[in-house]
């Protein structure tokens, strides 16, 4: 009876994987109860010796195996002791795949003691191998499948995950991200080796999750560095569910939350308090802005609203666009008729350089950004602005840029991917629990300056640095 | 005595059961949250 539950509700939890075919295994059920009838009837021992080790196997294979060891224990080990590093990831199964592993596993365990008792009532001092057999075929076999359903690392490897995109608009901050990771890995005299494991991010949501699903169940990386906030809201609760310590050079805060998610670039607030503090130090006391529509850039104009409230500095003008504007002309107008001290833009390409050519026509020099100017591929139309972006180390600038000369250097990202990259191979250098080494670093002197964290804290903050455009080009001032 | 074993037994397979349910549903819910983000085809940190 117990092998025939341990059976019935195998075929139930296969049906998770293999849809109504699975209930055909149940059909052993019924070759098992023949070959008892035929026992019974005949004595063969051909019989019972089928009986016999086709009952280890099920309870072997299916129960202490797939259901108890790779279901029961590895669901509950993993949500009690996280830090257990024993069972392999697999793709979050739903709650019938979970509660069949429970009654299997416990049909199992009587089927096993049952499957005992029977094998010994059965003329023993006769057969002694029937009941050794068996037991030889559930102890090989569980200690083989343990085995093929643990953790494998490869010794002394690390797997590192970066998740950018890499094709698409999105490609160049992808590629230098990227690059950054791979400059930071070849920087450092480690005892383990790291491998990166790239995986496109892609430019929708459905191929942000494929990526990341690919790294965290098929690659089984051990940690996580990012670059694109939108894609790092995906890639969080995948890290927060499987334990997997992830850096993100993001900027929306609440991607970090100081336990296994952590962003590492400037928040609004920092960019817009550097920027605030170099509005004043020029004398700047109105300000209009012309500004994409797109959460990060909202998220920088809020925080510049309030800091421009709490200095005093008077916002006269706000205009708010679609991504793809090409035509500024009323809004430019609307806003040089308030005569503002500096025009804030911020945009995405191609609105950013339009914009930035519409202005130069209208012969408006005094313009500033928060980043945005950063990403300009035609800097030219922006000489003389300003604007917050990251710090860059020149030594790594010059480094980096002479060992790839194809990729532009990308400041506001580029030094925080190296340094995420740093944070880690630190950890698992520490020897300690990574997430617990990585929770307990509240500074990092870097490639981005001496960035901090609070402690409990889930972002990694420094302080941006003002960039002047001259000569179509941007330098650090 | 053999009636309280089956009874323990059936309250331990209830319990793993509700808890494995608990466990699910916590962690779908938190997946959730990743079904709900959203990419776009312009980048921003």
């Amino acid at each position: 009876m117990a092998l025939v539950l341990t059976v019935l509700f195998t075929s139930i939890r296969h049906i998770y994987r293999f849809g109504a075919p699975a209930l055909l295994f149940n059909l052993l059920s019924v070759a098992l109860i023949l070959l008892l009838l035929w026992f019974r009837s005949s004595r063969r021992p051909v019989a019972i010796w089928a009986y016999a080790l086709i009952g280890a196997w099920i309870v072997t294979g299916f129960g202490l195996v797939d259901a108890l060891w790779d279901g029961v224990l590895k669901l509950f080990v993993r949500n009690y002791f996280p830090a257990a590093d024993i069972f392999q990831r697999s793709i979050p199964r739903p709650f019938g795949f979970e509660a069949t592993a429970i009654l299997t596993a416990v049909a199992s365990l009587f089927a096993l003691v049952y499957l005992i008792r029977f094998l010994r009532s059965v003329d023993m001092r006769a057969r002694p191998l029937l009941l050794v057999a068996p037991l030889l075929v559930l102890i090989v076999g569980t200690a083989f499948g343990i085995v093929q359903r643990s953790t494998k690392h490869e010794r002394g490897v690390v797997r590192i995950g970066v998740i950018v995109p890499t094709r698409g608009p999105g490609s160049a901050l992808g590629v230098a991200f990227v690059r950054a990771v791979e400059m930071a890995r070849e920087d450092r005299d480690t005892r383990r080796n790291y491998d990166l494991v790239v995986a496109d991010s892609g430019t929708t949501p459905a191929e942000a999750r494929a990526a990341i699903e690919r790294l965290v169940y098929e690659k089984k990386v051990d940690a996580i560095v990012g670059g694109i906030s939108r894609s790092g809201q995906i890639v969080a609760p995948y890290a927060t569910v499987e334990h997997i310590p992830h850096l993100c050079v993001c900027s929306v805060k609440t991607i970090g939350d100081g336990v296994y998610n952590f962003t590492n670039i400037p928040l609004p607030e920092d960019e817009s308090t550097r920027w605030m503090e170099e509005a004043q130090r020029r004398g700047i006391r109105t300000i209009a802005i012309l500004a994409q529509r797109y959460p990060s850039i909202d998220g920088h104009m809020n925080a510049l609203a309030r800091e421009s409230a709490r200095r005093g500095v008077r916002i006269v003008h706000v205009s708010r666009f679609d991504a793809g504007t090409m035509d500024f002309a009323s809004m430019i107008d609307a806003a040089a008729r308030m005569n503002p001290d500096v025009f804030v833009v911020e945009a995405f390409n191609p609105s950013l350089d339009a914009l930035g050519e519409q202005l130069r026509a209208r012969g408006i020099r005094n313009v500033s950004a928060i980043v945005a100017l950063a990403l300009s591929v035609r800097k030219d139309v922006f000489d003389g602005a300003w604007y917050t972006d990251s710090y860059v180390d020149d030594v790594l600038r010059t480094r980096f840029e002479k060992r790839f000369p194809d990729t532009p250097f990308v400041a506001h990202m580029i030094p925080y991917a190296y340094d995420s990259f740093d944070i880690l191979a630190d950890a698992f250098e520490s020897g300690q629990d990574v997430a617990t080494y990585v929770r307990n670093v509240t500074e990092h002197r870097g490639a981005a300056g001496t960035i901090t964290r609070p402690a409990g804290g889930g972002n990694f903050r420094s302080r941006p640095a003002i960039w002047v455009i001259a000569n179509g080009d941007a330098q650090m001032e | 005595m053999k009636i309280v074993r089956r009874i323990l037994l059936v309250l331990i397979v209830i319990a793993l059961l509700g808890d494995a349910y608990r466990i699910v549903e916590k962690r779908d819910r938190t997946l959730g949250a990743a079904a709900g983000g959203a990419t776009s085809s312009m980048p921003m940190h």
